[in-house]
């Protein structure tokens, strides 16, 4: 299965991203005096980087993120400026699980955190159904895998 | 067998020891100084005497509480004082068993037992137990012999005895001015606790004036700097080397070995089927003579401070190969098959030059804004550019060196980490994640970052990078199969 996180990840990134604009102005602009040149040059900075930010970078990465899961592995793909695909092979899986969040429940999504020894994967803004559907399928039917580097025989996997 | 078992009785001092030792000597002191006048002493220290008394009715408490069954197939322990905690591992969850000798342990024909699962605390053993040596024994022959009677490729008894030369090329190799420089300030402050401040003080005026003995015709600031660095690592250099001495590695079935150490004997036993990768380690000096260290991940090998997870200390080209198939014949170092093309050489050297030109720039301001100070900044300018220039040679032999390789299941991966040079070994199946990193600049030159993830205990990572992205994909779809 594949899939995409909901929209309404792109809508919570930008509200944060507006949010920290807001705050980083409101800190210049009671810090720095009226006027000054760095008043002005990180105001505009401040202001270039949300339009950069709402309009061309975060629309793109989350046009980036996807989520895939087959047979072999379960990949998480995201990120514009670097793009990242973190993948976990399905017999490395030990266990799935849904986190909910004060968050999550207003907007109606999920995140689905993937565990092995050593390393995990959290798809994040999973729509509810969605959600479900992958922890079903990710959650692993048999007993974690044994080290295969001996075989029945006690020889070496080959 | 099935019978309950408790610690050595040494237990009741030996699990408050830290506490014992800081009222204790001031305890001593005070009769001493009141010329053996029980009942003033008694007077004088009646509220520390009675904390002493609590302490160790605590440690009885707590000695009676701990205790533990061996079954055919496991051990059940129980722990806790207040708060009871019962549980049942099985002999074949455990990772490894370690069995540790301190020299004041001896006269009490005691040891202290470690176990661990690749489960459970990241920072301390799963159970540890202060047993009799004859217990202990008996626990080993439950827990590490089955594994120990099972069969595999390597068969019989297989040992390997390193040169001391190698423990101190160990030593040279591994040892962290950081570690040692600690060490010394813990030394210095404990001391000052138990022994008092007159003789703390004593301790920092003889190491002044040893550095004003040496600091000739240096600036003082750079003498006492090359000083703390120079000891720091002197000390760590000494405490590797005498943890690593005697050191002796043996492979039985699916069991190995490892005993090391003076001061403290320890000998580590480790399943063969849950060690997660073995990693071989170079630095430049190394890698230019051929030499390797080998280290080992497995759940509670190397875990406590200053540990080093060792299999073999120090060795030439031929001796790895040769000493890998004696001990882990499983694990097999392959040829690079995937790397860095010749168009992502200057991708490993913009971050060494441009380190270097950052250092210059920085004290060629200095030198010009404080004057005063010239001589001073021209030895820091050259002192902060030699790791730059060495950093700039580790990064092109790092060209040659990163990679991927695969031998049926076995996969090597070569990477490079600050100024050493890694080479992981590892099962298929012990790799946790895969992610491949591709920045904009990337993309245009056609490669990526490979970070694995390997089974283990504390997160670990790999980070290769530069590998062309055509030989990513096809490592990927190699991985899947």
């Amino acid at each position: 299965m594949e899939g995409k996180i909901s929209r309404k990840a792109l809508i919570v990134w930008e509200t944060a991203a507006f949010a920290a604009a807001c705050l980083a102005a409101a800190i210049i602009w009671f810090l720095l005096p009226d006027g000054s040149f760095f008043w002005y040059l990180l105001l505009w900075l401040t202001g270039f980087v949300l339009v950069f930010c709402e309009f061309l970078y975060l629309p793109l990465r989350y046009e980036n993120t996807l989520y895939i899961a087959n047979g072999e592995y379960v990949e998480y793909q995201r990120g514009f400026l670097i793009f990242t695909r973190t993948r976990i092979l399905r017999r490395a899986v030990l266990y799935a699980s849904m986190v909910r969040t004060p968050l999550s429940l207003l907007l109606r999504t999920r995140t689905v955190v993937i565990c092995s020894m050593g390393a995990r994967i959290a798809i994040p803004f999973l729509p509810v159904k969605d959600a479900e559907v992958l922890l079903a399928n990710l959650t692993p039917r048999e007993p974690a895998l044994q080290p295969r580097i001996f075989d029945q025989k006690g020889k070496c996997h080959e | 067998m099935n019978e309950i078992q408790r610690q050595h009785p040494l237990f009741v001092v030996h699990a408050f020891s830290k506490y014992l030792i800081l009222l204790i000597f001031p305890l001593l002191r005070s009769f001493v100084l009141l010329q053996g006048n029980v009942l003033a002493w008694v007077q004088g220290t009646w509220f520390d005497i009675l904390v002493l008394l609590g302490i160790i009715g605590a440690g009885v408490a707590q000695w009676w509480c701990i205790r533990y069954t061996l079954y055919p197939e496991g051990v059940l322990a129980f722990s806790g004082v207040l708060i009871q905690e019962k549980r049942y591992i099985p002999y074949r969850n455990f990772s490894s068993i370690v069995m540790e000798e301190p020299f004041y342990l001896l006269p009490f024909r005691a040891a202290r037992l470690r176990l661990e699962t690749d489960s459970g605390s990241t920072r301390h053993a799963d159970l540890t137990l202060l047993l009799r040596r004859r217990q202990a024994e008996q626990f080993l022959n439950c827990g590490a012999g089955r594994f120990a009677a099972e069969p595999c490729r390597a068969e019989g008894k297989r040992s390997y005895h390193p040169r001391a030369l190698y423990i101190a090329i160990l030593s040279l190799i591994t040892s962290n001015t950081i570690t040692g420089v600690l060490f010394a300030a813990t030394f210095l402050s404990q001391s000052g606790k138990v022994l008092g401040e007159q003789f703390e003080r004593m301790l920092l005026n003889s190491f002044t004036r040893l550095v004003q003995f040496l600091a000739f015709k240096i600036p003082p600031a750079a003498a006492l700097a090359a000083a703390v660095l120079l000891g720091g690592w002197a000390l760590a250099f000494l405490i590797t080397l005498v943890s690593n001495l005697r050191f002796r590695a043996e492979r039985k079935g699916r069991l190995l070995t490892v005993k090391s150490g003076i001061v403290t004997r320890k000998e580590y036993y480790l399943a063969v089927e849950r060690i997660n990768y073995v990693r071989f380690r170079q630095s430049l000096v190394t890698r230019i003579f051929g030499f390797y260290s080998a280290f080992l991940n497995c759940t509670g090998y190397g875990k406590e401070r200053n540990e080093l997870a060792v299999l073999l200390p120090a060795v030439g080209d031929e001796e790895l190969k040769r000493s890998l198939r004696l001990l882990l014949p499983e694990y097999r170092i392959s040829r690079r098959k995937y790397r860095p093309w010749i168009r992502t050489v200057s991708r490993f050297l913009i971050p060494p030059l441009t380190v270097m030109l950052g250092i210059a720039l920085l004290f060629a301001a200095l030198y010009l804004l404080f004057p005063r100070f010239r001589e001073t900044t021209l030895f820091f300018a050259l002192m902060a550019m030699v790791p730059a220039v060495w950093w700039f040679f580790v990064k092109i032999a790092a060209y040659f060196h990163v990679g991927i390789s695969i031998k049926e299941d076995i996969y090597t991966f070569r990477y490079t980490f600050g100024y050493a040079f890694f080479t992981a070994v590892l099962h298929k199946d012990k790799i946790a994640r895969v992610e491949v990193r591709q920045s904009l600049f990337q993309k245009m030159s056609r490669c990526a970052d490979v970070v694995v993830h390997p089974f283990s205990e504390k997160r670990a990572h790999f980070r290769l990078h530069n590998i062309q992205i055509d030989e990513v994909e096809a490592f990927l779809r190699i991985l899947g199969r």
